[in-house]
């Protein structure tokens, strides 16, 4: 039963993939000023930040679980936080790269001063510290427990930082200051049923990698 | 709460007793202020508070690093006598108060050197300046008296601390770059009070995760 259900998720994963893949690209979109074509990105950064935020959470729900469980299960609830975060920040790579890459085709910049692409650089900042603070302890047991305490900490200051700050001050992203929010784009396409889609897939496919790591790790002892 | 006390008086007595070490703080934040004016003498009203939050910032630094840096015989003896969360809280204290001193010596250095910015020379507006600057302090040393606990823990670093530290203190240095700058055009309160609240969210949130956190983090 469980393995059926594993199957499922996974292959239904992988089929929303392909499918915002080919209609992310070949779906009709609205014609909007300056956006163009770009506007297709939707598809493919927003969902690296939903996938990256997922694992966050993942990890963060496995620090929890490895300061509340003694020895050898908390370790190993350590572990898998330490995955999680490491395909995390891969996921925040990605989401970085196509937004720059957008950005510079948008708004004339690979980088500009918005509150969100603070809130990004912020994010993977927190998580190379978290695996700083992992290597600069020997114990296993007390690097869980520092790792985890930490891990918490950081992540509730990211959520805040990255959820709350950017509403209070103007963005250029769209949804913030007086930028049309998603919603207004899709009202004459089906931007929506490409979109949804594709963050579930790809926060399908981020836990996949990560539960492969996880065999991968235990099969590597 | 006779803990709380008891743990007050010896961090006051420790404090007095190395006097020397705590007047460190406000000579290092006279030299960076010093080092920073011969650099720049006449900075735009920005870059004057950008200077200032530079200087207050690892002056708050240094207060936090030392706050936890004690040897392993003293945290033994002060885990028999108060909780992980009693410790925490009395030593964000010691931390905050050193943080207020160097914030109100870097203003005034600040004020003496450059001088206050155009738009923020009456007596109100540098009160509103002062108030952003110390509810900013706060927020810093909330935040970096967890992360020094931390670093204590995995073998007092201060390279460790900062680069713990650095990445969670920029949401508290943006809400007080936007508060301090609305103070230093001399905003009405009104304008002030939602950046102003935010900068006591970012005191008050690092001081209850940290103290929810510290049982776990103290453990031996």
């Amino acid at each position: 039963m469980k393995n059926g259900f594993s199957i499922a998720w996974k292959t239904a994963a992988a089929a929303l993939v392909c499918y915002s893949l080919v209609a992310g690209l070949a779906a009709p979109v609205p014609r909007l000023f300056i956006l163009n074509e770009t506007i297709r990105n939707l598809y493919f950064h927003v969902p690296m930040w939903f996938t990256m935020i997922a694992l966050m959470g993942v990890s963060l729900g496995h620090s929890i679980g490895s300061l509340q469980r003694p020895g050898q299960a908390g370790l190993e609830a350590d572990q898998k936080a330490r995955l999680a975060a490491e395909v995390s920040l891969v996921f925040a790579s990605l989401g970085l790269f196509t937004g720059m890459i957008w950005a510079r085709f948008t708004w004339g910049a690979y980088w500009t001063n918005d509150p969100k692409l603070n809130g990004t650089a912020v994010a993977i900042l927190i998580y190379l510290a978290y695996f700083v603070l992992r290597s600069s302890v020997e114990d296993p047991e007390k690097r869980a427990r520092l790792a985890g305490t930490f891990n918490i900490f950081a992540f509730v200051l990211m959520i805040v930082f990255i959820g709350v700050l950017p509403r209070m001050t103007d963005s250029l992203h769209p949804g913030n200051g007086g930028n049309p929010a998603f919603g207004s784009y899709d009202l004459d396409s089906g931007m929506r049923a490409v979109f949804y889609p594709a963050v579930l897939g790809w926060i399908g496919i981020g836990i996949w990698i990560v539960e492969l790591r996880v065999r991968l790790t235990r099969l590597s002892k | 709460m006779k803990r709380w006390w008891t743990l007050g008086r010896w961090a006051l007595k420790a404090d007095f007793r190395h006097r020397a070490q705590s007047v460190q703080f406000i000579l290092f934040t006279a030299v960076a202020t010093y080092l920073v004016y011969s650099v720049a003498p006449s900075p735009s009203p920005t870059v004057w508070l950008a200077l200032l939050w530079v200087v207050v910032l690892f002056s708050a630094m240094q207060a936090a690093f030392r706050a936890f840096h004690e040897p392993e015989s003293l945290w033994a003896y002060l885990n028999q006598l108060a909780s992980p969360a009693a410790i925490l809280g009395v030593k964000s204290l010691q931390v905050a108060v050193h943080t207020l001193l160097t914030a109100a010596a870097a203003l005034l250095l600040f004020g003496l050197f450059f001088g206050m910015p155009e738009s923020a020379q009456s007596i109100e507006a540098v009160l509103k300046v002062t108030v952003a600057l110390m509810l900013g302090s706060l927020a810093f040393a909330a935040t970096m008296s967890f992360t020094s606990a931390l670093a204590s823990r995995a073998g007092s670093n201060p390279t460790l601390m900062a680069t713990l530290s650095l990445p969670l203190l920029l949401p508290a240095v943006l809400v007080a770059r936007r508060a301090s700058s609305l103070a230093v055009a001399n905003q009405d309160w009104a304008e002030l009070a939602i950046p102003l609240f935010g900068e006591v969210v970012m005191m008050g949130l690092p001081l209850a995760l940290g103290s929810v956190l510290m049982p776990y983090l103290w453990k031996q």
